[in-house]
């Protein structure tokens, strides 16, 4: 028998549900993000090769690297930060990010880390990044990370995202929401999260991920870039979200989202009964069969 | 504003002295010197700035110091000390990751100490007898035998 969440995927255009779900049968490579922050990234690769380490090259990341190794946070040089362990496909959202030294860039929902510590190796450690998230425990896991690899620009902060606007509206040039979600891209803990699934979790989600990205564009200054992810399929918790801001915030703009050497699907323009408006086509679908990753949905905003 | 600038100033300049009597450490890169519950942190000058205008804050930039003034990795990879560092070997350098105590075959003649194994910082430590004790936090530690 189907289970409530198979049926939903299903319904999902252009989505192979068959190569779907034998991918959640497979286990995938890990990667790895080189820390250049600490580290030279081809001295790095060679020293894990010398230990043996299979890697190989992340198409679409300079610094990212495919591997076999089983265990990768038990080693000196993960102790040491010279590397992140961090899925492929989620150095994309990043790089459509794209930070440039000396920005004030806030991640609204930081923990644990692997998106801001890349952020910051991407801005040289120029300019400031303020790291969030909510829960006390995520925090300390964000804190450990960022200490972990050397960020020294980063402010840490634990605050429920959506207030931000009261102190911070218009105070950053590059906001990150990635959302808290259902995790259907999470292919690894697909198990777990299809035991726990319902439509109805993914609508209260849907609601909180509408009011972070509110606030996280409130918080841009005008000329502005927001970045929307989330590790879901879920159209509720993707286009629905970015037609929420688009109807909300006149001044919000969709732009195209440009990575090479990644395979990715457009955004949806229709789902059940609600139609998007066309621009959110250029939103980006990174499904689990394509690349060898988890899942992701990005869309790119910038605030005219 | 000022005031804060010149207690700012103040502390930066006692830190630099410790530093440079403990570690033989001659400059410290630019930046904001934060003492909280008698830990130094640094953090860019942008961070610390923007840092003033969050609430909820958490933390700004790099713990430098732990406990009983032990130097962090970061501090190390940072600062590159001179002075008081002790080289492992491999043997040593994979008990210090483990969190345990290192037998050095003599008396070291600081308490605080900085250790390195071949290019690798691996952070501050307690000197005590022959032994010394890494300053690294149980979340930092490898936790299995083999690498």
């Amino acid at each position: 028998m189907r289970s409530a969440l198979q049926t939903y995927l299903s319904q999902l255009p252009n989505f192979d549900y068959k190569r779907y779900e034998q991918t959640t049968k497979f286990s995938f490579p890990k990667s790895i993000r080189v820390n250049t922050l600490k580290v030279c990234r081809e001295e790095l690769v060679e020293r894990l090769e010398s230990q043996g380490w299979s890697l190989e090259h992340v198409p679409w990341c300079a610094d990212g690297f495919f591997t076999d190794r089983l265990l990768m946070g038990d080693t000196p040089e993960h102790v040491l930060g010279y590397y992140f362990i961090q899925d492929a496909a989620s150095m994309a959202i990043t790089l459509a990010l794209d930070p440039q030294p000396g920005d004030a860039v806030l991640d609204i929902s930081a923990a644990p880390g692997a998106k801001t510590t890349h952020i910051a190796q991407l801005m040289g450690m120029q300019g400031a990044i303020v790291a969030n998230d909510t829960s006390f425990d995520r925090v300390k896991a964000l804190a450990a990370n960022i200490q972990r690899c050397g960020v020294a620009n980063a402010v840490i902060t634990q605050a429920d995202g959506r207030a931000f606007p009261r102190w911070a509206a218009d105070a950053f040039d590059r906001v990150l929401v990635d959302a808290p979600c259902s995790g259907l891209g999470q292919i690894r803990a697909f198990k777990e999260i299809e035991a726990k699934w319902t439509e109805r979790a993914v609508h209260r989600l849907a609601a909180v991920q509408k009011g972070l990205m509110l606030a996280g564009f409130d918080c841009l200054k005008p000329g502005g870039t927001l970045v929307y992810s989330t590790c879901t399929l879920a159209p509720d918790e993707n286009e629905a979200v970015v037609q929420h801001l688009l109807d909300k915030r006149p001044t919000a703009k969709i732009e195209a989202i440009r990575i090479e050497k990644i395979k990715v699907h457009e955004g949806l323009t229709e789902w059940h009964s609600a139609s998007f408006v066309a621009d959110i086509r250029k939103c980006i679908r990174i499904y689990p069969y394509d690349n060898g990753t988890e899942g992701f949905f990005v869309a790119k905003v910038v605030k005219r | 504003m000022r005031r804060r600038q010149k207690r700012e100033i103040k502390r930066k300049k006692h830190l630099a002295e410790q530093l440079h009597a403990q570690y033989g450490i001659e400059q410290l890169p630019e930046g904001a010197y934060l003492l909280a519950k008698e830990r130094w942190r640094f953090a860019t000058r942008a961070a610390a700035e923007l840092a003033q205008r969050m609430k909820g804050v958490r933390s700004v930039g790099l713990a430098l110091t732990g406990e009983h003034g032990v130097l962090t990795i970061e501090a190390c990879q940072m600062l590159n000390p001179k002075e008081n560092v002790i080289e492992l070997d491999e043997k040593q350098a994979a008990q210090w990751l483990r969190g345990e105590a290192v037998e050095l075959g003599c008396r070291h003649p600081s308490r605080l100490i900085a250790a390195k194994h071949g290019v690798d910082w691996l952070g501050g430590g307690l000197a005590s007898g022959t032994k010394v004790m890494p300053g690294l936090p149980s979340w930092r530690r490898i936790k299995s035998e083999k690498k």
